[in-house]
């Protein structure tokens, strides 16, 4: 049975002229698992909705044509109905866990649908178990991880008991141990469910989707078996699509295999191995900071120490809980009054261990992951001079013309920040961050949520403000922009740093703190070397 | 008549005679119930609105007992300026912009009393306040919905001459504004309207009934109309803020 | 005394009546200390194992029965309801909270009536014609309510009128210890509140928290951008408080962004597929709850006699 059928569909948003998706045909075979993937704002988010019945039941606009779900014309089959038939897994998992405790959560669904008592207990328990959350029973959500909240997320939808389960990016937002444990599920769930895989990782799925398509422009680019995907690795990469690096050297340089020892074995043959990209060399510390943070009982949470150096970008790494957010606030005085903190934070040879963050923000920006929540004035411009006004420092009018033009916001100027697009906000929100005279710039998660394509724009952006004469501290989980942008590595685990080095030395042990190195790093490097070391 | 020497409460001097209550009280309920039924109800609201009336009534939690509290030690009560009447009125203001249906304001006043009284006032007082509440403040932003129409605090106006040639914006294709009146002046017109409008319900009801019915105070209509005419200018200040707010939301969201 | 004199102690006594349960209570437990004591903890003793439902109508039957009889069964009311703290998961804390809290409520809601309550109804109350001045306010305070001076009358008064709140204040906040919010909410639902109104207030009581974070970040990034850079240290609370009105759209443009997600994880999971719900865990009414209904109908019934013997409502009504 044909678990999606799609014919002519072709979907307008109110008062768009252009249809956001516009599929002639597409079916999927009950059991497939397919990967969807492309740039965002592409149409992948609509196809979905499409699929799940959102679009036309609750998002409105002009609809035409059919999409069938096991044979249940969504048109016209209600939302609920559709409920036990398609469930979707979303990006966020902050946004889409509605209920106070785990087991309200994974309750819902089956509560709303009515069922007896008897019945709702054993759809919890058995979603609990496929997605190992049985220990978060109790917790309320609030309380979770964002790797663990993405698992209750998905129990939440499987108690629903759907036949086809659509995760759309289901790791963009939580840490590479969160991610693991979320393929896994994946993993297991292939054997049971029809599933549609929307992401950028095309890396990571690799080894268990069937079947991979493209999308953009709201229209299906490309539509191939994964094994197929070697040939087409070239037209990805032109479609701004992440494919792992070996499929790449493989195809330029001839080599008929999908392995990563044998690529690699021939390239070495070749003498074709890839340079590593460039690392800026030694230069002079900016800032050396050592924070110790415990609480009030005193339990140790934090010892670490980083050196940056000038003209650098540092990556902060490590798992959820590991101590970087924590390090970070110390650094910039941002710790809640309860804590007991000890640091020493010398800049430029200067003490600022006792400076209120109003000082320290004199010489160190800080753009938080929700960046949107900086943007507090109502044009673009006044949001860039907001930290020399508050300063009073004079000229000004010079600066802000000198980061809007870097930041190419200078047709934007008389915009409101709020309603400019993600990566334009990004940006206002890093130019009014720098714009009183910082000598660093921190940045938590940056690549948090974003595709290949843009992450691949704020690496050049970074470089640039490098570049230019700033210092950079970046904390990520995506060791592949780790290993093409940051000069040097950080990892922290359990509170304490533990490995410190070039992304090269790093990625070398970063295995044990569950940082995956990347396939950039991994063609380069042996892996038997690797698992040995 | 009198029970538990309550008598003198419901026709002390000045007081608004209790036929008049209960016929308000008992007219808002009636228009409620055959206006729900005509329109579909709580049907109507999509899960998104009863999501932003959510975050609404969680603003104005935030407000009353943190940043208000916080404030209220400075500024003493006085008839001129109140803390927690700026805080619902920008918190329903802004729900009433995203959600832009008749109803959404009693409904939100309902979710906000609920959520005020769960948390810190024990039902005291209940269900007069829910009744008074919802059938003053939230049934007279919900007259100004229905007045407004779709162009609600004027989302589907056009920007200010000045600010449109600085942003040198072109009007979305396919999307036809509704008046040639700029939104910022709608909306600031509509949040001084629903502010005036606010003015009226705690001097007239509290001064003029529940204190003396509740508590034994004494109606004084000087005080009454003072304290009405004493608060319209920050209700003026705090309506155009809270409309040019929610404009600002609104269109940020793309609502 | 002298004129300059007499004005600063009178704002100072305006002040004290605002600010002083504030203080009291923060300085006693803390802002934080507050929100751990009254959190929900589960526990084994007959308050946990109530319905939230009835613990609702208790909180009504109380309400009822201190504002018609006489200040002193309030007050009785109020002695019971603090004792019975004692019975909660760490008891003795949470008889100290109450008893703080008990505290706030009589200094605040005498403070909020002494001042005002006009002469004629004191004088009506206390059957005399003649009070007790202990100060006389400058003339201008009439304006923003105040009577002349204020009477030992006038106190007494307040403190009985308190008597009609205390005892409801401790008892609603026994719901929130004992109950979680989703137990509140679930017999919400039972006593006919329709599921779309109680998923508004589960979606708010999930973002308060968030809205303090996101606020706290909004403040912080400002201060490092250099909100209050030019003014000394002690004005900072000032600052924060101006930065937090600044974080007031942005935080509410995120959590609105984040909306639409939300409505689609609840619409695709079946949210009002019907115009009821089934429950995991049934609202169930024990032998406890029985109990206690049959306790408050004899409340209502002592409350009638007690009204019939002449007790009811003490003061300023039965003149």
């Amino acid at each position: 049975m044909k678990a999606l059928e799609i014919h002519d569909l072709k979907f307008y948003y109110m008062g768009r002229e252009e249809p956001a998706i516009n599929i002639e045909h597409l079916s999927i075979e009950d059991g497939e698992t397919v990967l969807i993937t492309g740039r965002s704002g592409g149409g992948k988010s609509t196809l979905v909705n499409c699929i799940t019945g959102i679009i036309p039941h609750v998002i409105h606009g002009e609809f035409e044509g059919q999409v069938e779900v096991y044979g249940h014309d969504t048109m016209k089959t209600q939302l609920s109905k559709l409920s036990t038939e398609v469930g979707i897994v979303l990006q966020n998992p902050e946004n889409q866990v509605l209920n106070y405790t785990v087991e309200e959560e994974v309750a819902f669904g089956p509560e709303n649908l009515c069922l007896e008592q008897d019945d709702i207990f054993s759809r919890v328990k058995e979603s609990i178990e496929t997605t190992g959350t049985s220990q978060l029973v109790d917790r309320e959500t609030y309380t979770l991880s964002g790797g663990e909240l993405q698992r209750v997320a998905i129990a939440a939808v499987l108690s629903m008991r759907p036949k086809l389960l659509i995760l759309d990016e289901p790791t963009s937002n939580i840490d590479p141990e969160g991610t693991a444990r979320v393929f896994d599920i994946i993993k297991r769930l292939k054997e049971e469910k029809t599933l549609i895989v929307v992401e950028h990782k095309v890396e990571r799925v690799l080894p268990f989707v069937d079947r991979i398509i493209v999308i953009d422009q709201g229209k299906i680019l490309l539509d191939i078996k994964s094994s197929q995907l070697p040939h087409y690795v070239e037209k990805m990469v032109e479609m701004g699509i992440e494919v792992p690096i070996h499929y790449i050297y493989a195809k330029k340089n001839g080599i008929d295999s999908e392995d990563m020892d044998t690529i690699r074995e021939k390239l070495r043959e070749k003498n074709m191995i890839p340079e590593p990209p460039r690392r800026a060399g030694d230069s002079r510390s900016i800032m050396h900071a050592s924070v110790k943070v415990s609480t009030s009982e005193g339990k140790e949470l934090v010892k670490g120490e980083i050196d940056l150096e000038e003209k650098h970008i540092l990556a902060i790494m490590g798992r959820n809980g590991a101590g970087k957010s924590t390090f970070l606030k110390g650094v910039m005085g941002f710790l809640d009054m309860d804590l007991r903190c000890e640091m020493e934070i010398e800049l430029e040879g200067r003490d600022i261990s006792r400076e209120h963050m109003i000082k320290r923000g004199k010489e160190i920006a800080f753009v938080p992951q929700n960046f949107d929540l900086t943007l507090i004035s109502k044009t673009v411009e006044r949001e860039v001079e907001y930290s020399l006004k508050k300063r009073k420092i004079r000229e000004h009018g010079e600066r802000v013309e000198k980061l809007l033009d870097m930041f190419t916001l200078s047709d934007l100027r008389y915009r409101d920040p709020l309603s400019l697009s993600l990566g334009q906000r990004r940006r206002v929100s890093m130019a009014s961050a720098m714009a009183s005279g910082v000598k660093i710039i921190m940045l938590d998660e940056p690549t948090s949520g974003q595709d290949y394509y843009h992450k691949q724009i704020l690496g050049k952006e970074l470089t640039r403000i490098k570049e230019a004469g700033y210092s950079i501290i970046i904390v990520t989980h995506d060791s592949r922009f780790v290993y093409r942008f940051a000069d040097r590595v950080v990892v922290f685990n359990n509170g304490r740093k533990v490995l410190d080095g070039t992304p090269e030395s790093v990625f070398r042990e970063s295995r044990k703190y569950s940082i995956i190195p990347p396939s950039d790093f991994v063609l380069r490097n042996d892996e038997h070397e690797l698992v040995n070391s | 008549m009198s029970f538990n020497g309550i008598s003198g409460i419901l026709n002390s001097p000045g007081e608004i005679p209790w036929e008049i209550v209960v016929l308000f009280f008992g007219a808002g309920i009636l228009f409620t119930f055959i206006w729900g039924k005509r329109t579909g109800g709580l049907a109507r609201f999509t899960t998104v609105d009863l999501i932003y009336i959510g975050i609404g009534a969680a603003f104005a939690v935030v407000w009353e007992f943190y940043i208000g509290a916080f404030l209220g030690k400075f500024i003493p009560s006085n008839p001129f300026f109140g803390i927690g009447y700026t805080g619902r009125l920008i918190a329903l203001l802004i729900v009433a912009g995203l959600v832009r249906k008749v109803g959404v304001g009693m409904i939100a006043m309902f979710i906000f009393n609920l959520l005020s009284d769960l948390i810190s006032y024990g039902f005291s007082g209940e269900p007069m306040y829910f009744l008074y509440e919802m059938l003053t403040y939230g049934l007279m932003m919900d007259l100004v919905i229905a007045l407004a129409g779709p162009n609600l605090f004027g989302v589907k106006s056009p920007e200010k001459r000045t600010l449109a040639a600085k942003n040198k914006t072109s009007p979305r294709k396919g999307l036809e504004y509704i008046t040639r009146m700029p939104g910022e002046y709608l909306a600031a017109f509509e949040g001084i309207l629903i502010g005036l409008f606010w003015v009226v319900p705690e001097p007239l009801f509290y001064g003029g009934f529940i204190s003396p019915f509740l508590y034994g105070g004494v109606v004084d209509w000087g005080k009454i109309v003072f304290d009405m005419i004493a608060f319209i200018p920050s209700a003026v200040i705090i309506g155009a803020i809270g409309g040019l707010i929610t404009l600002r939301i609104v269109k940020a969201v793309g609502q | 005394m002298n004129w300059l004199t007499v004005n600063i102690i009178s704002w100072l006594l305006f002040f004290f009546g605002a600010a002083f349960p504030v203080l009291i209570l923060l300085k006693a437990i803390g802002l934080t200390g507050l929100m751990k004591v009254t959190r929900y903890e589960s526990y084994h003793s007959f308050y946990y194992k109530m319905n939230p439902a009835v613990k609702i109508m208790l909180g009504i039957i109380v309400m009822v029965v201190a504002s018609v009889t006489i200040w002193w069964i309030g007050a009785i009311m109020t002695a019971i309801i603090l004792a019975s703290y004692l019975t909660l998961k760490d008891g003795k804390r949470k008889f100290i909270t109450g008893l703080f809290l008990t505290m706030m409520t009589i200094i605040g809601t005498t403070w909020a009536f002494a001042p005002y309550t006009p002469y004629v109804i004191l004088e009506e109350a206390f059957h005399t014609g003649s009070l007790t001045t202990l100060w006389t306010w400058p003339s201008y305070f009439t304006v923003m309510g105040y009577q002349p001076a204020l009477t030992s009358q006038g106190i007494v008064y307040g403190f009985q009128i308190s008597m009609r709140f205390a005892a409801v204040s401790l008892m609603s906040l026994v719901l929130v210890m004992t109950s979680t919010p989703s137990q509140v909410l679930r017999s919400l639902n039972k006593v006919g509140i329709p599921t779309s109104l109680t998923f508004s207030l589960v979606v708010a009581m999930r973002t308060i928290p968030r809205i303090f974070e996101y606020i706290d970040t909004s403040v912080k990034i400002q201060f490092m951008k250099g909100l209050g850079s030019n003014s000394p240290a002690f004005l900072r609370p000032f600052y924060m408080l101006s930065g937090a009105f600044s974080g007031i759209v942005p935080v509410i443009v995120f959590l609105v962004r984040g909306a639409k997600d939300t409505a689609i994880s609840a619409d695709t999971r079946a949210f009002r597929a019907y115009s009821k719900r089934t429950y995991m865990y049934p609202m169930a009414i024990g032998k406890i709850d029985k109990m206690a209904v049959s306790f408050m109908v004899l409340m209502i019934l002592l409350t009638g006699i007690v009204v019939m013997l002449g007790f009811g409502r003490g003061i300023a009504y039965n003149g």
